[in-house]
């Protein structure tokens, strides 16, 4: 299987998250590496993406573009890795196109990090409760670029976070996507623990 | 008289008896009695499900499979969904709410699972959606030792969540009919009914839009 795992890192914080998220990895998985950022990081690929408005966030809503394998992990660069992260590949092998985690915020807690403007119009556009994903941890194959082309082109629409785009391309173009549980992607996660807001 | 969902379509604020308030934004939704809900349509500053079931939703092709033990929903009738009663689950229509463990489903549920699973023109659409059953339960924490060991064998692990399998609504394509299959073979070996479903739907890929736990929809009544 052609795979790999990508970071982007952009900014001093985010660099030395992603070395500390890295030599966590190491731990468990010899993958092969890709950091899109400012400053390359030893013993990882290095690609510095085009610098567009937010460059983290515009380099996030393109990693299918972006990727050097056909079948990827993205983490977030504040994750820690505790476990194994085998089975998101092994979904992806199954046929699926996109393995995620669910955030903890749902219901009326969902979004509220996006700006007031952003927030009602994708409020509006999705469907009744939506379930909201963390797009920290992401596993994705190729069936997922259609919706990537999408998440892209919502994200140019208010130029801002990542979620909300993501909530309104996916509920435009589904695709396979399975859900794993907490510990892929919460702040206690025993695989992926997720430090929020430490890039900040 | 019971209480009504409904989503803010301006911002809302309201207050309690104790004159603590809270504001709500709109798209969030909330539960409100029969005098409010009239007050705050006059106003135009909610919306509710009524409007969009009445103008989008058509029960053609459609129906619900009762497993044993189940009740049906009301009403089915007057939006066209038929009702078959089974052993098993089963796809007799284009699309399925398959109910069982003693589920309970208001029409305006049925029909706004239905809705979820539709496909249009230029629309790809679910083939299935399911609730969580918590938000933090995982296939670890249910079931027998030996469902839990069969689970990771065919799984790959067992930190994947929980669906509610009492409510699940299904479009037959070539992918839910093999779901289908898998479900009703792993339920009729006697195995634990959440893991039967996790091991049909992660054994396999399919379009299945995951409901939050307590999906809104769940409670939502005219």
């Amino acid at each position: 299987m052609d795979k790999g795992v990508m970071y982007v890192a952009y900014g001093r914080k985010a660099y030395n998250e992603a070395v500390a998220s890295i030599e966590t990895l190491r731990k468990f998985h010899d993958w092969p590496v890709l950091v899109v950022g400012d400053k390359p990081i030893k013993g990882a690929k290095h690609s510095n993406w085009k610098d567009r408005g937010t460059p983290g966030r515009w380099a996030k809503v393109n990693l299918n573009r972006v990727t050097n394998w056909e079948y990827t992990l993205f983490l977030d660069a504040d994750t820690r890795i505790h476990g194994d992260l085998s089975l998101g590949f092994t979904l992806l092998e199954r046929g699926y196109d996109l393995v995620m985690v669910p955030s903890r915020p749902q219901h009326n807690e969902m979004l509220r990090h996006l700006g007031k403007q952003e927030r009602r119009t994708t409020m509006r556009e999705l469907p009744l409760d939506p379930l909201q994903l963390n797009t920290g941890v992401m596993w994705f194959g190729p069936g997922a670029t259609p919706l990537f082309e999408l998440w892209s082109k919502e994200w140019e629409r208010w130029k801002d976070k990542d979620q909300g785009a993501f909530l309104r391309a996916l509920y435009k173009h589904p695709v396979n996507l399975a859900v794993l549980g907490w510990p892929f992607n919460s702040q206690n996660g025993e695989v992926v623990e997720h430090r929020f807001g430490k890039c900040v | 008289m019971g209480k009504h969902w409904v989503k803010a379509i301006k911002t809302v604020i309201r207050h309690d008896l104790q004159g603590a308030y809270r504001t709500y934004q709109p798209g969030d939704w909330f539960q409100c009695k029969n005098q409010e809900l009239l007050e705050l349509l006059a106003q135009s500053l909610v919306d509710t499900t009524a409007h969009l079931i009445k103008d989008e939703f058509s029960g053609k092709d459609s129906g619900v499979v009762i497993l044993s033990g189940t009740k049906a929903p009301r009403a089915l009738k007057t939006f066209g969904i038929g009702l078959k009663e089974a052993l098993a689950p089963e796809l007799p229509w284009k699309r399925n709410l398959i109910m069982s463990q003693g589920a309970s489903a208001t029409i305006e549920t049925v029909a706004l699972g239905l809705m979820r699973i539709d496909t249009g023109n230029d629309f790809p659409g679910w083939e299935m959606a399911a609730m969580l059953n918590s938000a933090t339960q995982l296939a670890r924490d249910v079931g027998t030792k030996e469902d839990k060991a069969r689970t990771l064998e065919l799984i790959g692990g067992l930190e994947v969540p929980v669906y509610n399998t009492g409510l699940v609504w299904l479009r037959r394509t070539k992918a839910t009919i093999s779901v289908v299959k898998i479900w009703r073979d792993e339920l009729g070996s006697g195995s634990d009914p959440q893991h039967a479903f996790i091991r049909a739907v992660y054994g396999k890929s399919v379009k299945l839009c995951t409901l939050p736990h307590e999906w809104i929809g769940k409670w939502i009544r005219a």
